[in-house]
């Protein structure tokens, strides 16, 4: 503890007095923390413990606790005592006016040091997860490192604490107040890794979206935790070893088995032209002056793609088809990922040889 | 009581006649301070305050004057109520002096000289209690730990020493009449009934165990001994600890509700089967904590509605990212047109809903998944069995195994127009 911001005050009660505001009598004898742990597993909260060797006589013991500056929560503070033959029992509580403090009642049955787990939630300190990728000079694998920052705005210092992140690894280190640490949670190597190229308008307007895929499974040597939500740097490999910084994006969180997607930009170097070739509606009902009050619409719809990079490309072509339809006809396999949703996976050859995709879908009932 | 804020004191004259034409002696006796029971509601900023000391009394007529200086008490509850020799003490009248503030004075006669035990009640406000909780479910969720505290929290401006401290549950009924009663007169009389529910309440508070009143609705729960609550203080006591308590862990998804989450959500119930039952549950904050190799792990905090003994609580602990719940729909149809003449009547409309649910987690679990429909729609297929939920809304339990996936598929048609049986 640096700089007394948190005290924990042992008043050895003599005599029975009521703990009142002016007549508190504190008997300083500041205890040494013998452990100190961030608890970081609640997604917002930090839960701190704290264990002290609290010397106690037999008989009524007042433990007074009190606080600066620190972002204590106060309904959150509970004293345990960790000495499991029941000697210790705390008997209640006050809390003060106006005062950040509290003060337990503790009976003893015994008299001597005993361990005492002190335990709160604080405020003030924020976590970022944060990752750095870098991907093989061919794309194939990636190396994933995962980084945890703590930035200390609690009012509280740490000597030597033991960070308890809830996964990956632990730390202990020294956490000033107002300082901010970057840690190395976890590093994997040689994480496969799929890019994938996918043109969905809808989603994205104009542009070929590129993607790493990566599976978050023992397999893809991960797997052991699920992955935090965080900023990821992607960097590329080239021949020479060195990293190029291709683009970042936010990561959702990735439980374990599931798939973590990275945006990666735009390939700039495959084109994509959309036609709609024809639009025929064929009256299934008329009015008696003629107006259409059912009918099919039969469409066509054309794309034509390149590549121009020098090796082949499998694109994702992504159309929405909206009310009951079905495919009348297709230039290639497709397919249906739900029921608005069409996918082609088309193998586009190198150096700008033109493919067409074309494809006609009749939707029915139309009103 | 500190006798600062609060002093009773009395004076003894021979006649009533003499008293007003030669002055009143002031035989200043301060009397023995007896003992000091706090019965707090927290339904409402009340608190009944019954003292008892022990009077002397003259033969004749006695003056016993009151006082309270900074305090919140409500001066028109002010009762005076001798617990012996009842049939040897009259109170003649009461007497809230001109120009004395705070102060009311009582003519008391007695019919010969004695000592008395008296109760001076009143109500008082700033005092207040509320309750808190933590719960620590041990590793596999099948049992939690419950601990119940009390904290009491004394603004009332009066220092109260070595008191008896109950605490009222519930009374809501009661309370809220008073709040909302406007004339002094009603509001007497409201309080003349609480104060005659309480003193039924008497002889179960001294047992020190919680004990239903038969007549009402409401709990009276003693804290052990006497307190020491100065102005200013709060005190929060431990008033129950039960480990064992059976609990039923639910996972929850309903994409009306809460999106894309799927919940977390605790159950147990408040009777004996589940090592509990003795109290209702006040409602409270409850802190969350996992203990693992003796280590205690923040989970997360809810407030524990009121729990009465029999009933179920439900706490709902947020999302559980590790669980994924997809749906999505395959396949949708229009048919089944209902066309006369030139005109379209009704439709059906048919469709396949497909979820994928995923579990990150190191064990299996079970995910409710809550499905909601509009207008005349039916069930046709279903790869698990519909649980009814209400008119629109069914309920599949899919089982997903530890780190794995799990799947429910159903199809459903929604009736529109003249093929719709049922309105919306």
């Amino acid at each position: 503890m640096k700089g007394a911001a948190a005290t924990l005050i042992i008043v050895i009660a003599a005599a029975l007095a009521a703990p009142h505001a002016g007549g508190r009598v504190k008997l300083v004898s500041l205890p040494e923390r013998a452990k100190v742990t961030l608890r970081l597993d609640h997604p917002d909260a930090v839960l701190v413990q704290e264990e002290r060797s609290v010397t106690l006589q037999r008989g009524l013991n007042r433990l007074d606790f009190s606080w600066k500056q620190v972002g204590i929560e106060p309904g959150s503070i509970q004293l345990e005592p960790l000495d499991r033959a029941g000697r210790v029992q705390v008997l209640n509580v006050s809390f003060p006016p106006e005062e950040n403090a509290l003060v337990w009642e503790v009976d003893a049955a015994l008299a001597g040091p005993v361990p005492m787990r002190l335990s709160y939630l604080l405020k003030g300190i924020r976590r970022i997860v944060s990752y750095r990728a870098v991907a093989n000079a061919d794309e194939t694998t990636l190396t994933l490192r995962g980084y945890l920052t703590l930035q200390n705005y609690s009012g509280e210092s740490f000597d030597e604490v033991t960070i308890e992140p809830g996964y990956g690894a632990r730390f202990v280190k020294e956490l000033e107040n107002g300082e901010s640490k970057q840690m190395l949670s976890f590093t994997a190597e040689d994480v496969p890794l799929k890019k994938t190229f996918t043109y969905d308008p809808d989603e994205f307007g104009e542009r070929v979206v590129m993607r790493y895929v990566v599976e978050n499974t023992a397999e893809s040597r991960l797997g052991r935790f699920p992955l935090q939500a965080g900023k990821v740097r992607l960097f590329l490999e080239d021949a020479n070893g060195a990293a190029t910084f291709t683009g970042e994006d936010f990561a959702a969180f990735v439980p374990v088995g599931d798939t973590l997607e990275l945006h990666l930009g735009d390939a700039r170097d495959i084109a994509v032209k959309r036609t709609t070739v024809g639009i025929t509606k064929i009256p299934r009902l008329r009015e008696q002056d003629g107006r259409i009050r059912l009918y099919d619409s039969d469409e066509t719809y054309r794309y034509e793609l390149e590549n121009f990079r020098d090796e082949a490309v499998a694109l994702t072509v992504v159309a929405h088809v909206n009310d009951t339809w079905r495919m009348v006809q297709s230039s290639h396999p497709f397919d249906r990922t739900d029921s608005r949703t069409i996918e082609f996976t088309v193998e586009l050859p190198p150096n700008g040889e033109k493919i067409i995709l074309e494809y006609q879908v009749l939707r029915t009932n139309l009103e | 009581m500190r006798g600062r804020w609060l002093a009773a004191l009395i004076g003894g004259a021979l006649l009533f006649a003499a008293w007003s034409a030669a002055g009143y002696v002031n035989l200043v006796t301060v009397p023995e301070r007896g003992e000091v029971q706090l019965t707090i509601y927290n339904s409402e900023d009340l608190t009944l305050v019954q003292e008892r000391r022990t009077l002397a009394f003259k033969k004749g007529l006695n003056k016993l004057e009151f006082s309270w200086a900074g305090t919140k008490i409500d001066p028109t509850s002010v009762q005076f109520r001798p617990l012996e020799a009842a049939d040897r003490l009259e109170v003649l009248d009461v007497t809230f002096p001109a120009f004395v503030k705070n102060t009311l004075v009582w003519h008391i006669n007695a019919d010969r000289d004695l000592n008395a035990d008296v109760e001076i009640s009143y109500f008082t406000s700033g005092l207040t209690w509320e309750a808190d909780y933590t719960a620590v479910p041990e590793a596999a969720e099948a049992t939690l730990t419950l601990s119940g505290f009390l904290r009491v929290t004394n603004n009332s401006g009066e220092d109260y020493e070595n008191a008896h401290i109950r605490v009222v549950v519930g009374v809501v009924h009661l309370i809220d009449e008073i709040a909302t009663l406007a004339d002094d007169e009603a509001r007497e009389q409201a309080q003349d009934r609480l104060r005659r529910a309480i003193r039924r309440g008497e002889l179960l508070a001294e047992r020190k165990e919680i004990v239903k009143e038969a007549a009402s609705e409401y709990f009276l729960y003693a804290i052990e001994g006497t307190e020491t609550i100065p102005d200013g203080w709060s005190k929060r006591f431990p008033s129950f600890e039960q480990a064992g308590v059976p609990l039923t862990l639910t996972y929850r998804f309903n994409e009306e509700l809460w999106g894309v989450n799927v919940k977390k959500v605790y159950t147990f119930t408040n009777d004996e089967a589940s090592t509990l039952g003795a109290q209702p549950l006040p409602n409270g904050v409850i802190l969350f904590f996992r203990r693992s190799d003796d280590v205690l792990t923040y989970i997360g905090s809810e407030v524990l509605p009121s729990v009465p003994v029999g009933d179920t609580a439900e706490l709902d602990l947020g999302p559980e990212p590790q669980l994924r719940v997809e749906p999505k729909e395959t396949d949708y149809r229009k048919g089944n047109l209902d066309i006369r003449g030139t005109r379209v009547f009704g439709y059906d409309e048919t469709r396949t809903v497909e979820i994928e649910l995923t579990n990150g987690t190191d064990h299996a679990v079970e995910i409710e998944v809550t499905r909601a429909f509009t207008g005349d729609w039916e069930i046709t297929r279903s790869s698990l069995p519909a649980e009814a939920v209400d008119y629109r809304s069914v309920m599949f339990t899919v089982p997903v195994p530890a780190r794995g996936k799990g799947t429910l598929s159903y199809t459903v048609v929604t009736h529109t127009g003249s093929n719709a049986e049922r309105n919306e």
